[in-house]
């Protein structure tokens, strides 16, 4: 039996993963870094849009700042967020910019004078200030007041993967590439390591660390159509839920993207519609000023998912081979400015369809896109039940995104959580407490419990193939726990999907071949991935409401009173057929922004008995405290500084304070 | 405009390169598959087809099937390319794959590039060097808008690996850092944060293996599937190499 | 210091043995081409060129110290060169499949360039030493003597094939080497230096082959294609 032992094992090589080793590497301890792929090839790379950072900068983004970035991520995330991790991360999001900045992203900048923009389909002048030039400047996401998106032209995601990936080289952090973590080995509550496979020669090690962290990325791919790449099947989470022990929350709370290629599932950037690209049905109708007479195309990304969903429904979609899609028109905006300024769209279009979009309609339909949900852990970024395990990233659910995450702001969550969690699990190395001392026993136990499941995939007569089960898994999750839910839909998909875990149970896979065994891989992974969707399943159908990306047709409206908390979902017998599921409060009383009116979509939701007097409580408190600082206001509030590592507290420089 | 899609198409075959490393009795071979050709099949599609239908254990590297992650560089009809982001419709109905050459073979058309990426990334050091640790709290040092997108132009290599295998030096001299690795160094190079000399870059490329191997055979610039200005970059920094003293 | 300042000055050096001896091919091959203006021509040039203008008579010392130089900087050159040749049967067969793999039209030039550099070790070796040796030879007659009866004129029309394609490929690869001529579109830019290697490979070779034709006519008439007599043939 192979074992490696570390301070800490970081499973996951995106963003979030590589900045909690580079973190915890700089505070003198050792780390592994495992990843399916190589580092710089994890999903991270794919976020084009931007990273969303209070800088101010650009002229459309001045007095932008830490609350204002704040209030749109609560808002964002329906109330769903943790206000107090919602605030730690704007707080450290200027400072993940500027590290990146000095590692070698080459961010945009700043240019003083006038430029021409598209802003809602009209023409506009924008000025740049001279005071500004040189200093990284932001674009505008959905959700946001301010311009606040920070980018590298069309390769944000690329550009500070690659920085980050180079930071795990310069400071010679190994990363273990095509090694798939299988299980958590664990004992009385405490997490002591994993058990992982090799893709190349298909062994079996052991690896122990006083902390292991898991910074896996999303599970989109349990959904049939995804923007997320094929990796993104959330295994990561799924070991954590494995355990019995470890949290995962808001399984339920996943986003859709309006206009993803079909059928290859890439997205298509929302400058499309924002420069006055319009939708198009199987008749070449504009359908969107029938839905949604004032903003059309431009509505909100859930709205517009729901509306196409809800045309194709009306059989008004184009029938592909791949499914139905609708059109997306962009050749109304002109040849030139088609090949200039959508440039990705422009070669997506291309090498993926083959077409030129100046001339030719895009194939389009509403796409999964983001996991909010994940592994629950606490503002450090530790599992809430599962001591030694750490979480991160988008296989988090830490909590600043609640039921809906804004454009842009999960890079800067990957990088920020990256940050803050690596010096929390260096105090907790430097701890005794963190001491391992686990017996080779059970270290052995677990390694042939994994052994034992993968051969009795290869020779136990197992008669279910993975695919077909898997199909049906995506065709449901699509189906019947997509854009919207109802009741009905997803009680059968729960039972279906009960159905599908218990054939899963007795898989087999037709090839031994040695080395990596793809049939095999497919198989092990199935359940756990199916286990994923039960949790998003079950949750959705318990959540009787409406909120942020989990819309429930029975329950359109967003329910403060009954459904202002967290789902919990835990799988503590490994034969059962279902998930445990449970609610964790969100407390109105300690919110800095109570609940209310996101300020788009439509005003409909039932109030918080609470809301009102915590209302009454702030406007209290804040006639204490001078109007003009905002600092002490805040802290006022809802006080956050102490849960920040001390190296995260200084304030962030602004331009303002330096004029 | 279009409103119908196209009635299924021609009839394709596809001849991967089997071998799997692994299985001391497996021995380098093509496998012929037929398939029907759709509208908008890429070599993605087409090869998933192939797993779930006739080859399950069949090996190959996909991650974002979109062009950007770089994992599925193989050798279509010859030449080294994105699978994922290829159009069985721009190819004839006969359609070979093959493994990249010269990177570890995985198994069948995946190869390990990730450890000769690495390998090259500590050799040239491919990272900012900078003397000071920035402050995180201040403002960030300003850069000229057009420097920063010229970094970006350079900083968009996926380390695909298709330079590589398209270049005949590489092929015959192993430790030739490629095309990545020259147009990594011009990239550090441009960057006003990487304090590093010519004359530091010289200690890394100045030899036969590093910019001097470079026979300009312009494979590497006429495959690389980002378009990077690998002719123009390589020659620049050959100019600069020449010039240390 | 690691790294030697040595392959720096070597690939420099291999550029410049290249780039100088590309443009005295242009001369030689033009001056050798008056022959096609008539055997008077081709006597102007070659006296001129041994220095008749300035002293009066030929020296053919002269020629055996140029050629002197050509041939230290050729074999400089293919010294340089050589290096860069295939090291072992291994690498031959590898840059060979590599090659009908990819199809790509700068990697089989560079194979061309390969074999035609070879080729010209030893047809130019030959060619040089000889020159070199008898200069005084030089002239309508006894060039064309020795391209006809001494059976020279295969090894000047695989020579001439060879230097003219080796040299306008070799000038072509300096361009994309360091970089000039790329203008603001380098991949325009290299399409046309392209076209204009093969509108210089068509020209020199016209021209050349038509020299050596008019040489070989000389040698079996007597006369230049003017008609005019040439004297002194086969002494
Ligand atoms: C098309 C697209 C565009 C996007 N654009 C934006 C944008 O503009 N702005 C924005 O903020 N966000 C964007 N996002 C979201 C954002 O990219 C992701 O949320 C984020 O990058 C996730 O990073 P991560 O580090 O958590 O995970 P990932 O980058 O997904 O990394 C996961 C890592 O875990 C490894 N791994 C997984 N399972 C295992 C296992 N079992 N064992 C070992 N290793 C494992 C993988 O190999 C990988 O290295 C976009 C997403 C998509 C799909
Ligand atoms: C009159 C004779 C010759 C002329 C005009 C000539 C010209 C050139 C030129 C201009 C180059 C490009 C230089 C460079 O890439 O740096 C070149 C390259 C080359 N030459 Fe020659 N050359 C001649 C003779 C030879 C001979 C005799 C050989 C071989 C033994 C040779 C082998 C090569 C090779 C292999 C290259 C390619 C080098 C590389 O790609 O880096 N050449 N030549
Ligand atoms: S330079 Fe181009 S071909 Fe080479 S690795 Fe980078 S992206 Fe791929
Ligand atoms: S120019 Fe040629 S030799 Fe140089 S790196 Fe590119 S392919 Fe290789
Ligand atoms: S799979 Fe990412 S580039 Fe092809």
């Amino acid at each position: 039996m192979k074992i490696v032992y570390t301070d800490v094992l970081v499973i996951g090589g995106g963003l979030a993963g590589l900045r909690t080793a580079v973190g915890v590497k700089q505070r003198g301890f050792d780390t592994i870094v495992l990843s399916l792929v190589p580092a710089k090839r994890s999903h991270s790379a794919a976020a084009q849009g931007g990273m969303q950072a209070s800088l101010g900068h650009s002229s459309m983004g001045s007095g932008d700042n830490e609350d204002v970035h704040f209030e749109d991520t609560v808002k964002g995330s329906d109330w769903g967020a943790d206000q107090r991790v919602a605030r730690m991360f704007t707080h450290v999001a200027p400072k993940a910019i500027r590290e990146l900045a000095g590692w070698g992203v080459p961010w945009n900048r700043v240019k003083q004078g006038e430029r021409e923009a598209v802003i809602n389909a009209e023409r506009v002048v924008i000025t740049e200030s001279e005071s500004a030039h040189g200093l990284i400047t932001a674009r505008d996401f959905g959700g946001t007041k301010k311009w606040r998106t920070c980018y590298t032209s069309d390769g944000t995601g690329h550009a500070m993967l690659f920085a980050l990936g180079d930071q795990t080289i310069a400071n010679g952090i190994p990363v273990m590439e095509r090694m798939e973590a299988l299980a958590l080995i664990h004992e009385s509550g405490r997490c002591y390591g994993a058990v992982v496979r090799s893709l190349v020669t298909g062994e079996l090690t052991a690896f122990l660390a006083r902390a292991t962290t898991i910074a896996t990325g999303g599970y989109g791919r349990i959904y049939k159509v995804s923007t997320n790449a094929v990796i993104c099947e959330g295994t990561g989470t799924a070991i954590a839920l494995e355990t019995g022990v470890a949290e995962l929350g808001n399984m339920e709370a996943v986003q859709f993207h309006p206009t993803a290629i079909v059928p290859a599932g890439i997205l298509t950037t929302e400058g499309c519609r924002g420069d006055g690209g319009i939708l198009r049905d199987v008749n070449g109708h504009r359908f969107m000023p029938d839905y949604e007479p004032e903003k059309r195309e431009l509505a909100s990304r859930d709205v517009v998912s729901r509306r196409m969903t809800e045309h194709m429904r009306k059989g008004l979609g184009v029938k592909s081979p791949y499914g139905d899609h609708l059109w997306l028109d962009i050749s109304v905006l002109g040849k030139d400015h088609v090949h200039k300024n959508l440039r990705e769209v422009t070669d997506i279009c291309r090498y993926f369809l083959g077409i030129d979009p100046a001339n030719d309609w895009i194939p389009v339909r509403p796409t999964q896109h983001y996991s909010m949900g994940g592994i629950r852990t606490d503002h450090r970024g530790e599992s809430t039940t599962l001591k030694g395990l750490f979480a991160c990233g988008e296989a988090a659910c830490w909590d600043m995104h609640g039921f809906n995450r804004l454009g842009g702001n999960s890079v800067a969550e990957t990088v920020v959580a990256g940050m803050i969690v690596s010096e929390f699990i260096a105090d907790y190395c430097a701890d005794s407490a963190s001491d391992i001392n686990v017996s080779t026993g059970l270290v052995r136990e677990f390694v042939e419990r994994e052994q034992a499941g993968l051969d009795r995939l290869v020779s136990g007569g197992g008669r279910e193939q993975a695919g077909p089960i898997r199909q049906r898994m995506e065709e449901i999750m699509i189906d019947q726990v997509g854009i919207f839910r109802t009741g009905e839909e997803l009680d059968r998909a729960v039972d279906e999907l009960e159905d599908l875990l218990a054939r899963s149970r007795n898989l087999g896979v037709r090839s031994s071949a040695p080395g990596p065994n793809p049939e095999l891989v497919a198989a092990y992974r199935l359940p756990k991935m199916l286990k994923l969707a039960l949790c998003a399943a079950l949750g959705a159908r318990e959540r009787t409401e409406s909120r942020g990306a989990h819309f429930r047709e029975d329950f359109p409206q967003r329910n403060d009173r009954d459904w202002l908390n967290r789902s919990i979902t835990t799988w503590p017998e490994a034969g059962a057929s279902l998930p445990n599921l449970g609610y964790e409060t969100i407390a109105v009383a300690d919110m800095e922004l109570p609940p209310g009116f996101r300020g788009y979509g439509t005003r409909n939701y039932i109030d918080h008995p609470d809301s009102a007097e915590r209302d009454a409580r702030i406007e209290k408190i804040l006639e204490t405290v001078d109007p003009d600082d905002r600092h002490a206001r805040q802290a006022a509030l809802m006080p956050f500084d102490h849960l920040l590592p001390e190296k995260y507290r200084p304030r962030n420089q602004r331009l303002e304070a330096t004029a | 405009m279009k409103t119908e899609t196209r009635a299924p198409g021609r009839a394709l075959t596809i001849k991967v390169l089997r071998h799997n490393p692994a299985d001391p009795d497996s021995q380098p071979q093509w496998a012929s598959f037929e398939l029907e050709e759709y509208e908008g099949m890429t070599l993605f599609i087409a090869l998933n087809e192939i797993r779930d239908r006739f080859a399950p254990d069949l090996q190959y590297d996909f991650v974002c099937r979109a062009g950007i992650c770089g994992s599925c560089g193989m050798v279509v009809n010859g030449r080294p390319g994105l699978a994922c982001r290829t159009l069985t419709s721009t190819l004839p109905a006969e359609i070979t794959l093959a493994p990249l050459p010269l990177f570890k073979l995985i198994g069948d058309l995946s190869v390990d590039t990730g450890e000769w990426m690495r390998g090259m990334s500590e050799r040239l050091e491919t990272w900012v060097h900078e003397q000071t640790t920035p402050d995180i709290h201040a403002l960030e040092e300003r850069m000229e808008p057009e420097l920063a997108e010229e970094i970006y132009e350079l900083d968009r290599c996926i380390e695909c690996g298709c330079c590589i295998a398209a270049c005949g030096t590489a092929r015959m001299r192993e430790d030739f850092v490629g095309a990545v690795g020259l147009n990594k160094i011009a990239r550090f190079r441009l960057d006003p944060r990487d304090q590093r000399t010519d004359a530091d870059f010289y200690q890394v490329i100045g030899d036969d293996n590093g910019v001097f191997g470079c026979m300009s055979l312009l494979g590497c610039h006429d495959v690389c599937p980002k378009d990077l200005p690998l002719q123009t970059q390589i020659a620049f920094i050959r100019r600069k190499m020449v010039t240390v003293s | 210091m690691k790294n030697s300042l040595l392959p720096a000055r070597l690939d420099l050096a291999q550029s410049i043995t290249g780039l100088v001896l590309a443009v005295f091919m242009a001369f030689h091959l033009i001056f050798d081409s008056s022959i096609l203006l008539g055997a008077g021509a081709f006597d102007f040039v070659s006296g001129a060129l041994e220095g008749k203008l300035i002293f009066g008579e030929k020296i053919p010392l002269i020629t055996t110290a140029v050629v002197l130089v050509v041939f230290a900087i050729f074999i400089a050159h293919a010294g340089l060169a050589m290096r860069k040749f295939p090291q072992n049967a291994r690498q031959y067969r590898t840059f060979r499949t590599h090659m009908k793999e990819m199809r790509h039209g700068d990697t089989s030039l560079w194979w061309l360039q390969i074999w035609t550099g070879f080729a010209m070790f030893f047809l130019a070796s030959v060619h040089l030493y000889i020159i070199m040796t008898q200069p005084q030879t030089i002239g309508p007659a006894g060039s064309a003597y020795r391209i006809v009866f001494e059976w020279k004129w295969p090894l000047y029309l695989l020579l001439t094939v060879a230097v003219v394609l080796h040299a306008a490929v070799g000038l072509y690869r300096l361009a994309v080497k360091w970089g000039w001529f790329e203008g603001k579109d380098p991949n325009r830019r290299r399409k046309t230096l392209k076209k204009a290697v093969w509108i210089v490979t068509a020209v020199y070779l016209t021209m050349s082959l038509a020299a050596l034709g008019a040489f070989v006519h000389i040698g079996l008439t007597g006369q230049d294609h003017f008609g005019t007599v040439v004297e002194g043939l086969g002494s």
